[in-house]
């Protein structure tokens, strides 16, 4: 049994279909395995007829347009009603209404077999597809005559044959029916109402074919030849012979004739006869005088070739003006036209007497003449006509201005001290001292040099740091140059107590802590820190001299190490320190005597 | 009487159906029945959830003989109604599958349900084979026979205790069992000899030494395979339950995939 369950589930097939519940039919054989089982189904929902038309989509086209049986038929069935899957391949995927594809009541496709139709077999003479399985297939066939039947027409009518003939009766003719538009004889104008016979002549009447390449096929040139090889169709036209003025008039030969020359009868130019050309000639300046002031040339047409003077297409305008005194760059090539050739402007001023010379003949003064001063005010000097902004007013320029930006200010943004809304307009400042835009951190330290010269007394635009100290009341030597400022000055903090620069402690224990606790100081005789310390280092080690105590090192006790002696212990202040002042004299302060008996 | 009411339900049933189970598979969709008798059907599907509804009651066999005493009533009545459940729902599932494998996991569902069935109707069959109380029959027998011929008891049982049944441990396995089953019955005829040439002739015999002397013989067979008996149907029993846990986990799985594509007979 072992045995049986892993072949079962070893054989490649048996576990491609193990929870199938049978093999599909052949047409399906390409999806059957349990990977493939949502092809079919949805969790839920047995088999989903979305899913299938997925695939049949051709199917799922006719269903959808209401056509064909499923169209008409089966629109909310089950597919698995008709079609029952899992019986194996060469099951019977179709069951056929009344059992057979021949017994199918062919009207239930919404077409039903009329006439001739109805005798013809088998179906596959006019469902000649084929699935990709080589099945017949019977969905989606075409339904146009000429997909079975040779059109004898040759396509001149399009496809739509019962237009004109029944399925009952091919020979017979509605003549009425017939659409003319179909033929390549259109009827235009007064043939629509011409008899058929008038053209068609004959018993029974010629149908085809039929001369009617020209007019001349069936009508007589009253003029003789006198226009050709013009065809009559290039004055006349089917609706009136005697349109043919109004027709060229739409059809003049080498200019339009159309706006202002419309109003002008053919006589003013044609002097000497409408066959012939005028005697002032083709070109306008035989007519018209040139006002132009641009240099745009002597050839009118290329700009006002729609007979039209004013209101031409703004491409013309645009194209053109590089050619007249103002060229337009930068953001006057996206203006609209009307933004400098207003049309409330009278059309003399419009154009050719339009003020360009400086910016301001259309620009407001958005400064309201705040840099009037400066070279008369004109706009160029920071302004290009690429925009507004970014402007030319750079770090060269503020310096003339009696504030020159160096060190930090140079890189300091414009609206730092330039404060307000932009854009900004107003660039006026009240006074330029520092305070007006720096906090003073020192407080009252500094009122004395504030008046004299103000920050710039100790500091530079470049540096707020480095400032120009005088440290020779209290001079830096040793460790004191490299210490921090703020060691002893106190770090300034925002909002709190500024640094103390002033009144500061000259002496050492100002600020640093006593770590001999007192010993040299509430004793005597006292010592100050520099008796035995320097400002280059705390240590002293070989620089004090025992012989100035009362226990001058000699013999081994030269070379013994200081802590030997000197011990951290409990001073009688209380606190804890390395005891310097021993008070010892004598061998037995220290060592114990190793003579001594014992009782 | 459960085994009348069987037949009758699988007559019932194959009366109902018989016209649409002996069409081909392709000719089903065709019979009017179709969609009431295939396994999706209302009916067919009714079938499969009667069948599902045995099992789960064929299964509480296990629970009184774990887990209940006797106050859940005999374990005779309780093997009955195992038997009965098994063989209905294999014959449910049988009209269910409308007597189709066209799957793996139908082939292999009904050939572990074949199985199942198979192992229990031995398996019934060693349970019945199994002694009960054998010690005590013999002893009884030997008290019958020393009462019809006094002073035969002592000869009688020690011949017996010469020919000790063999020894199967109780957790022997099913080849082991099966190896033993000559021996065991092999210690039967040999206690049935001895019995009988320490009693007199059946001729020389009365009546109702007789009658004691033919328990007394039955009684030392049965002992003889009380042991042997006993193991072979233990482990018996796990080939049985083998099988029964592929077919139940076959089911769940068959019953998953219908369930989770919605052919969920009246709860769809």
């Amino acid at each position: 049994m072992l045995a049986f369950v892993t072949a079962m589930l070893a054989a490649s097939t048996a576990r491609a279909q193990l929870l199938s519940p049978g093999k599909l039919h052949a047409a399906h054989a390409n999806i059957d395995g349990d990977d493939d089982c949502s092809k079919c189904h949805e969790s839920g929902k047995k088999v989903v007829a979305k899913l299938c038309l997925d695939c049949h989509k051709d199917l799922g086209a006719e269903i959808a347009a209401g056509r064909g049986l499923h169209g008409k038929q089966y629109q909310n069935k089950p597919c698995e009603e008709c079609h029952i899957e899992h019986l194996g391949r060469a099951s019977r995927l179709i069951r056929w209404p009344g059992g057979a594809p021949e017994k199918l009541d062919h009207g239930l496709t919404g077409w039903p077999l009329d006439g001739g139709h109805a005798k013809v077999s088998p179906c596959s003479k006019c469902h000649t597809k084929s699935s990709p399985q080589s099945r017949p297939q019977f969905v989606a066939t075409n339904t146009a005559c000429v997909s079975c039947h040779k059109d004898p027409h040759a396509g001149t009518f399009a496809t739509d044959c019962k237009k004109c003939h029944s399925v009952n009766e091919w020979k017979t003719f509605e003549r009425k029916a017939f659409d003319h538009k179909l033929a390549k004889f259109k009827l235009t104008g007064k043939h629509e109402t011409v008899p058929c016979e008038k053209c068609h002549t004959g018993s029974p009447p010629t149908w085809k074919p039929l001369q009617f390449a020209t007019c001349e096929s069936c009508h007589q040139d009253p003029h003789k030849g006198q226009f050709k090889p013009k065809a009559c169709t290039a004055c006349h036209d089917t609706n009136s012979w005697t349109a043919a003025a109004d027709a060229m008039r739409g059809n003049h030969p080498v200019l339009s004739l159309a706006n202002g020359h419309a109003k002008v009868a053919c006589k003013t130019c044609h002097d000497r006869g409408n066959d012939k050309p005028p005697s002032k000639g083709k070109a306008c300046e035989g007519c018209h005088k040139p006002i132009h002031v641009a240099k745009f040339g002597n050839r009118c047409e290329s700009c006002h070739a729609s007979i039209q003077w004013v209101n031409l297409p703004e491409s013309v305008g645009r194209s053109n003006h590089g050619k007249t005194r103002y060229p337009l760059e930068g953001k006057h090539n996206a203006l609209d036209c009307g933004a400098c050739h207003a049309k409330t402007k009278p059309v003399a001023q419009r154009y050719r007497n339009l003020k360009f010379d400086a910016c301001n003949s259309c620009h407001d003064d958005k400064h309201l003449g705040e840099f009037k001063a400066r070279n008369n005010g004109d706009c160029a000097q920071c302004h290009k006509v690429t925009g507004y902004v970014p402007t030319l007013f750079g770090i060269a320029e503020h310096n003339s201005v009696g504030f020159a930006l160096d060190g930090k200010h140079a890189a300091t943004p414009c609206g730092k001290c330039h404060t307000g809304a932009k854009p900004r307009l107003n660039w006026k400042l009240a006074t330029k001292q520092c305070l007006d835009c720096h906090q003073n951190p020192h407080g009252t330290q500094f009122e004395k040099e504030m008046a004299q010269g103000g920050c710039a007394k100790c500091h530079t635009s470049f540096d707020w740091h480095q400032a120009k100290i005088d440290h020779s009341t209290w001079p830096l030597v040793g460790a004191h140059t490299r210490t921090a400022c703020a060691q002893c000055h106190g770090a300034q903090k925002q909002g709190a107590e500024p640094a103390a620069y002033r009144g500061v402690p000259r002496d050492c224990e100002g600020c640093h802590t006593d770590i001999h606790a007192g010993q040299f100081t509430q004793t005597q005789p006292a010592k100050t820190c520099k008796t035995c310390h320097d400002a280059f280092t705390f240590a002293i080690a070989g620089k004090f001299d025992h012989k100035t105590t009362r226990y001058p090192l000699d013999g081994k006790h030269v070379n013994l190490a200081c802590g030997k002696c000197h011990l951290a212990t409990e001073l009688r202040n209380g606190q804890t320190a390395v005891r310097w002042r021993l008070g010892y004299t004598a061998c037995k302060d220290c060592h114990a005597n190793p003579h001594t008996e014992s009782p | 009487m459960l085994a009348l009411v069987l037949i009758a339900i699988t007559v019932a049933l194959t009366l109902r159906g018989y016209s649409f189970y002996k069409l081909s598979l392709d000719d089903r969709p065709e019979h009017p029945d179709y969609h009431k008798l295939k396994p999706e059907g209302l009916i067919g599907n009714g079938y499969g959830y009667v069948a599902a509804l045995l099992v789960v009651l064929n299964l509480s066999y296990l629970i009184r003989r774990r887990f209940g005493g006797a106050r859940l009533g005999s374990m005779r009545i309780w093997l009955d109604i195992h038997v009965f459940t098994g063989l209905l729902a294999t014959t449910l599932v049988s009209f269910h599958s409308a007597f189709q494998l066209r799957t793996p996991i139908a082939t292999l569902s009904t050939a572990s349900l074949g199985v199942v069935v198979l192992t229990g109707l031995i398996g019934r069959f060693l349970y019945a084979l199994a002694p009960s109380n054998a010690r005590e029959r013999l002893r009884a027998a030997l008290d019958a026979v020393e009462a019809a011929s006094p002073g035969a008891r002592d000869p009688l049982k020690i011949a017996i205790e010469q020919q000790p049944p063999p020894n199967i441990p109780a957790n022997a396995s099913l080849l082991r069992s099966l190896l033993a089953i000559p021996r065991w019955r092999r210690v039967g005829r040999k206690r049935r000899e001895v019995i009988a040439l320490v009693l007199p002739s059946k001729r020389e015999m009365s009546p109702a030494l007789r009658t004691a002397a033919a328990e007394l013989a039955d009684a030392a067979t049965a002992d003889a395979r009380t042991d042997g008996v006993a193991a072979l149907l233990r482990s018996w029993r796990g080939l049985h339950r083998f099988f029964a846990l592929v077919m139940l986990a076959t089911v769940l799985l068959h019953a998953g995939i219908a369930w989770k594509y919605g052919y969920r007979w009246i709860f769809a």
